[in-house]
């Protein structure tokens, strides 16, 4: 199967049922104040595989609800979910995400990946990943984490020339290099290099 | 020129360095030496500006004081160290990276065909494949591969002044003459000031040196000529630190 | 004559361990709890009046509170059916073929010995336990340490008692902390002086405790600065009890430098809600380890925390839980970093089979001020047919500057190949799940005292083969 782009730049819910290979692509607005944004996906049809990405540098000051939920209702669905966000000066992310795995849903796989760089001070970070899982043979994981650029890997850029800010920029531009490149679809990579500019 | 004296350099109230005299001329090769723990490292991160230690005493570069200036302007005065723990930093591709690094140290812009020339010529001299520019900078790397990476960015920066922090460790012998080139190519075309910290004599034998100093305990204890090597090599560090 | 026999073997006790049972013998109590209640508990234990008025007031509090809006359904327990004190001689009403054959094979397999499988199954109220106790009650004397039940540290050290007690879990914390505020009864109190360490493992007296477990035990535990020690409790083997309702409280304070490790094994019988609150508050580069094995009871909820008050303070929370038919685990850790440059590790690994539904729930809570901590959360879940869940809800709320907190989870199952090899290697189905399942809880299993490590591999075995055919 082919794959799909779905680009959701659209706040509020998102509701969704896959039928084919999809990649959604939820870029946050990087201008927003206070939002909320969340995506269901349903996998009603066996055999889908589908990835969801949300990508957001957050301006400083916003404060932001993201919610993912992941059900798999038959057997032979797949989804990778990853969240990668930076935060600026006293931004605020609530991170809810699900996965859902029925007892009817044999050979699901299912990841969730919370990625939260912290660029600035007084930020707040929740995050709650969710696992719900009810039959034996799956494969199912999250992994959340939240961390600061690492002083070392500033003060090694700067001892090459790099002010603290450029050093920042390079750093930022890493962090989130490495979901790009989990990307296949060079469209999709396109719409992300634009947004991250 | 590195002109160190009295330094004292503490990390988290623990003294590390003490009474640190040391001063390196231009074109010079200095090396310093000592076991596991005396304090190497800590001197070539100072020097370098890392935050996490507190300096005292008297550190210049050419004429500059270099305790009122951050890691970024000391590596715009000239000084470059090549890192014992090279850190690796994924998605930060290799060739965006030199590019920009190039930009950072070189007021006059060249334009991509030439610079293209100007890392090619600098990769042949360390047997680097092309191939690599596309990798992620030291993610994936094994150690020696890293170090020679430190390397290629000290030639693609052309310091005035090059510490090398234990280069040699993880090298295997091709590894280790590809950087005795690319050291004495800079001591050739920009008299570069060189100091190698190293607890092994291996990378010495390809390079000319100046004054050997002993470091034990966070502090300079003797200091040579070329000869003193060959001395602590037969004698081991231990003849010279009791006492 | 059994009172009789019953209070020589009091004495006894009380001579050779410094801790004796209750005196209830002469107590005979309703259905129900009820100030009138409250006053005969307080007044059979000769309790000073501030602790009276104590549990009156933890009365009114557990009347107003609501249950918990979250979690496993705890609808069908009544406490208008609950007896809140039991009398020894109640006890003994159980013959032993009363006793549920379950519970008779496990003890079969385990080797429990006949002394012990009477009194474990509630068909004995007495037991003679091991000479090897009372040595350990003299080093401890000689150090200083005290080690006694709550009673009597209320009566003989409470100045030490009334400083600490309830200043961590206070009875409004929750429903069930309030209900054991009112009603406790047993548990121990451990104090450790300063730059004092327990090498020998502080045990309630392994199996012999276990089945005394009241249903209210209040434990006090003072770590002084600069001491270490480890408090055991509990047992692998099934336990039979009379009552329905666990909800015990266990406070612990780790003063500065000191290092404390709390092991719980509980493997409650399948009638049993077994709801605990657990706390630690650490100060400056103070270590607080929970060790936890939750192997049985119908459900079991519990939550050890730490509260990370100063800096340095570290605290950790290894737990195994293993759930089956229709048995609820609801377990996990809170770990609150409340100063700067604390951390925190939580690991936790389940089993669920045959039904069973294993619960992960953590919170790990960065307070704005506490800059520079870190914390690493790492759940793993073995699911072993498509009759059991597991499910897995972490929390984690960052403020502080610098923090660097990660959080993995992950389910799995036995796999079809890892079987295949280890059977074309001559061993039959249950003795492969077994190895595996032990390889799988090993990190955790690892840290137990060796005779609880060797008791539950044995015990995982005899699930092994109950689960396959």
């Amino acid at each position: 199967m082919t794959q799909a782009l779905v680009l959701i730049d659209q706040l509020g819910e998102h509701i969704l049922a896959p039928t084919q290979d999809t990649l959604y692509l939820v870029l946050l607005d990087q201008q927003m104040r206070q939002s909320k944004i969340k995506v269901d996906l349903s996998f009603k049809k066996s055999g889908v595989v589908c990835h969801l990405l949300f990508i957001g540098r957050l301006a400083a000051s916003s404060s932001w609800q993201i919610e993912s939920n992941m059900r798999h209702l038959v057997a032979h669905t797949s989804c990778q979910t990853d969240v990668y966000l930076s935060q600026a000066d006293q931004s605020r992310v609530d991170y809810f995400g699900q996965i859902y795995i029925a007892r009817e849903a044999a050979a699901t796989k299912s990841f969730l990946k919370e990625q939260s760089l912290t660029l600035g001070k007084s930020t707040y970070n929740r995050s709650r990943p969710i696992l719900e899982i009810f039959n034996n043979k799956v494969k199912a994981s999250h992994s959340a984490s939240s961390s600061r650029l690492r002083e070392s890997d500033l003060f090694y850029l700067m001892s090459r020339g790099f002010s603290m800010q450029e050093a920042t920029k390079i750093l930022e531009e890493a962090f989130f290099n490495q979901i790009i490149d989990t990307v296949k679809s060079s469209q999709a990579k396109k719409i992300i290099a634009k947004y991250l500019c | 020129m590195l002109k160190i004296k009295n330094l004292q350099v503490k990390l988290k109230k623990k003294l590390v360095l003490d009474k640190i005299d040391l001063a390196v001329k231009n074109g010079e090769t200095h090396v310093l030496m000592g076991q596991n723990g005396a304090g190497k490292s800590t001197l070539a991160q100072s020097i370098m500006g890392n935050p996490n230690y507190k300096v005292q005493g008297e550190l210049t570069f050419a004429g500059q004081d270099l305790l009122q200036l951050d890691p970024q302007q000391r590596s715009a005065l000239g000084i470059f160290l090549s890192f014992q723990q090279v850190l690796e930093i994924p998605g930060v591709k290799i060739y965006d990276y030199l590019k920009l690094l190039y930009k950072k140290s070189h007021p006059q812009k060249l334009t991509p065909l030439k610079f293209k020339a100007f890392l090619k010529e600098k990769m042949t001299l360390l047997e680097f494949k092309e191939e690599f520019l596309t990798r992620s900078l030291n993610h994936g790397f094994s150690g020696g591969e890293k170090k020679k990476l430190e390397i290629l960015q000290m030639l693609i920066i052309e310091p005035k002044l090059i510490i090398l922090d234990e280069i040699d460790s993880g090298l295997d012998i091709d590894a280790i003459q590809a950087v005795a080139r690319a050291v004495n190519f800079m001591k050739q075309e920009h008299n570069s000031a060189v100091l190698v910290i190293t607890h092994y004599s291996r990378i010495l034998s390809f390079l000319k040196i100046d004054q050997v100093h002993l470091l034990s305990h966070g502090q300079i204890i003797k200091t040579g000529g070329s000869d003193l090597v060959a001395q602590i090599e037969e004698q081991g560090f231990a003849k010279f630190i009791k006492g | 004559m059994k009172k009789v026999a019953l209070k020589q073997l009091n004495d006894a006790y009380q001579e050779r361990f410094g801790f004796a049972m209750p005196e209830n013998s002469l107590l005979s109590l309703d259905f129900g709890l009820s100030a009138e209640v409250i006053e005969q508990i307080s007044s059979s234990k000769k309790e000073p009046s501030w602790m009276k008025e104590y549990r009156l007031s933890s009365l009114a509090t557990f009347l107003k509170i609501k249950m918990p809006s979250w979690g496993p359904s705890l609808e069908e327990i009544d406490f208008a059916q609950i007896r809140y004190f039991i009398k020894d001689t109640d006890i003994e009403k159980r013959s032993w073929d009363e006793v549920p054959d379950e519970i008779k094979q496990t003890f079969d397999r385990l080797g429990v010995p006949q002394a012990e499988r009477d009194f474990l199954s509630g068909v004995k109220a007495q037991y003679n336990s091991e000479v090897a106790y009372s040595s350990l009650q003299a080093e401890l004397d000689e150090q200083g340490v005290i080690f006694c039940s709550m009673e009597e540290a209320l009566q003989k050290h409470s100045e030490l008692f009334r400083k600490y007690f309830a200043t961590l879990v206070p009875a409004a914390d929750n429903k069930f902390a309030a209900l054991n505020s009112a009603a406790w009864s047993g548990g121990s109190f451990v104090y450790i002086p300063p730059n004092t360490h327990v090498k020998r493992p502080l045990q309630s007296y392994f199996r012999i405790n276990a089945a005394r477990m009241g249903q209210f035990e209040r434990t006090l535990i003072i770590a002084d600065e600069g001491s270490s020690a480890h408090y055991v409790e509990g047992c692998t083997a099934p336990v039979y009890s009379e009552y329905s309702l666990h909800a015990a409280v266990v406070e612990v304070f780790v003063l500065s430098k000191a290092r404390f490790r709390y092991t719980t094994i509980q493997n409650w019988s399948g009638n049993i809600y077994n709801l605990v609150t657990k706390r630690a508050k650490v100060m400056a580069d103070g270590v607080m380890e929970w060790v936890d094995g939750n192997l049985g009871a119908k459900m079991s909820m519990e939550y050890p925390s730490c509260y990370l008050v100063e800096e340095g303070a570290y605290g950790e929370m290894l737990s195994i839980a293993y759930a089956k038919n229709s048995q609820i685990q609801d377990t996990g850790a809170k770990m609150l970093h409340l100063a700067k440059n604390t951390s925190s590790k939580i690991i936790a690994k389940s089993v669920s089979v045959a039904g069973g539904a294993s619960n992960y729930r953590g919170l790990v809570y960065i307070a704005k001020a506490a800059s520079d901590c870190k914390s690493k959360v790492e759940c793993d879940a073995l699911i072993l047919d498509d009759q059991s869940s597991t499910s897995t809800f972490p929390d984690m709320k960052i403020s502080g500057e610098n923090a660097i907190v990660e959080h993995e989870a992950s389910v799995s199952e036995i796999e079809e190949d890892k079987l295949f090899y280890l059977m074309s290697r001559g061993l039959d189905k249950a003795e492969a799940l077994t190895l595996l399942v032990a390889g799988f809880i090993e990190p955790i299993v690892k840290e137990l005292p060796l005779e609880y490590a060797v008791e539950l591999n044995r015990l995982i075995e005899l699930e092994m083969e109950g689960s396959v055919g």
